[in-house]
């Protein structure tokens, strides 16, 4: 009896529950860095699932339109920084929406993405050219240690962009639960005092 | 289930703000003494259900246990709903205060629905009370997910492949709600009968 209840009621649904490609989140997580000129975005739902084919809008900081795309199935977005923003020194907005109700922004400052990108660009030298051996003056230093830091320290940033969005943490369910109680506690006290009265 | 700020209409806002007002209104009056317990017991597991989500397939899913809450408390499950999300959109940040009454409305509701539905046969002992609380656990759940798209449709007709896809995706929900709140109230008639609150109502 049992095993047929098994065989003819749970098993198709867990069958469905498998085929289904969709889930349901509460919410959409958008988070983005710059690494080497291009702005890097990734998207996933409170589940960790990514979000794939969520629309994004990057605005400046009148929320005016820049540009707009959707992730692929990784769910991440990329673009180069648009030049109106490198000039203007823009803070961008970056918002994705699932289109099934969630949404969410990162924004991103424009020191954050610009940091160390206003040096001038390389010029050689007839010296530099016509020389066997090559002459490295300051800037050009300057240059090639700034891109392999940009490199090292790309992980480093999607990680730290990552944990700015925190995930419920076990101080927050308890901290919700001990609301919870108080509340029943304040509203047992005065439902009682009607019974008294 | 939980739709962001930004998203909504603000006439669609204002209309689930009054409905959830009103729900809570017709709750806190209906509340108790007696069944104070038994609403916080509701509450703490639905701001806890939530957040377990069982990976299933290529994504994962949760409960929302609105089945469960509307059979054993009726209206009172709009005041308990707006706490649990009150609470959550403080803790987590899911949903936001200003689409606080939308999704209120949006799991309430049908957790009221589904009180005058199915509570006439939950009262009766053996299968009935069974296919009840199933049916309470799977369509608390769709309606949910009709709402939910009537709310994204009614603001944005291009959210109409999207709306489908929400009803879509929470079909293997229905069932589980179902059979989870089937087994939970069989195991409650069992052990703690006075928890469903059979006789008094």
């Amino acid at each position: 009896m049992k095993s047929s209840f098994l065989i003819k009621f749970i098993l198709p649904i867990l069958l469905v529950c498998l085929y289904c490609p969709f889930s349901q989140a509460h919410k959409i997580r958008i988070f983005a860095w710059e690494e080497d000129g291009i702005i890097k975005t990734e998207t996933q739902f409170s589940g960790g699932r990514v979000a794939k084919n969520a629309a994004i809008t990057v605005n400046n900081g009148n929320n005016k339109e820049l540009l707009s795309g959707a992730t692929d199935d990784q769910g991440i977005f990329n673009f180069t920084i648009p030049q109106a923003a490198k000039e203007n020194r823009f803070d961008l907005n970056i918002v994705v929406n699932s289109g099934d109700g969630h949404k969410n922004s990162w924004h991103l400052s424009a020191a954050d993405y610009l940091q160390g990108k206003d040096l001038p660009p390389p010029q050689k030298t007839t010296n530099e050219r016509n020389s066997p051996v090559c002459v490295v003056d300051e800037e050009q230093l300057t240059r090639i240690i700034q891109s392999t830091l940009e490199k090292q320290l790309a992980p480093v940033k999607r990680s730290l962009a990552e944990q700015q969005d925190k995930k419920p943490s076990i101080q927050d369910i308890l901290g919700g639960l001990g609301y919870i109680i108080g509340l029943a506690g304040i509203t047992a006290y005065f439902k009682s005092k009607n019974i008294n009265s | 289930m939980h739709i962001s700020e930004g998203v909504l209409s603000p006439s669609l806002l204002a209309a689930g703000g009054v409905l959830t007002f009103v729900g809570t209104a017709i709750g806190l009056k209906k509340l108790d003494y007696d069944r104070v317990m038994n609403a916080s017991l509701l509450t703490a597991t639905f701001f806890v259900a939530s957040l377990i989500h069982v990976p299933l397939g290529p994504g994962s899913i949760h409960l929302i246990m609105g089945g469960l809450m509307g059979i054993l408390l009726g209206w009172i499950s709009f005041p308990v709903i707006l706490v649990a999300l009150f609470l959550q959109m403080v803790f987590f940040q899911y949903g936001g205060l200003i689409v606080l009454g939308v999704n209120t409305t949006i799991m309430a509701l049908p957790a009221v629905i589904c009180f005058y539905l199915f509570r006439p046969w939950f009262m009766q002992e053996g299968k009935k009370r069974q296919i009840a609380a199933f049916s309470c656990g799977f369509f608390s759940v769709l309606l949910s997910s009709l709402l939910m798209a009537l709310a994204l449709f009614s603001t944005d007709r291009g959210f109409f492949q999207a709306s489908l896809l929400i009803i879509a995706a929470q079909i293997p929900l229905m069932f589980i709600e179902g059979i989870i709140t089937m087994f939970t109230v069989t195991f409650l008639a069992k052990v703690q009968p006075e928890f469903l609150q059979i006789r008094e109502l």
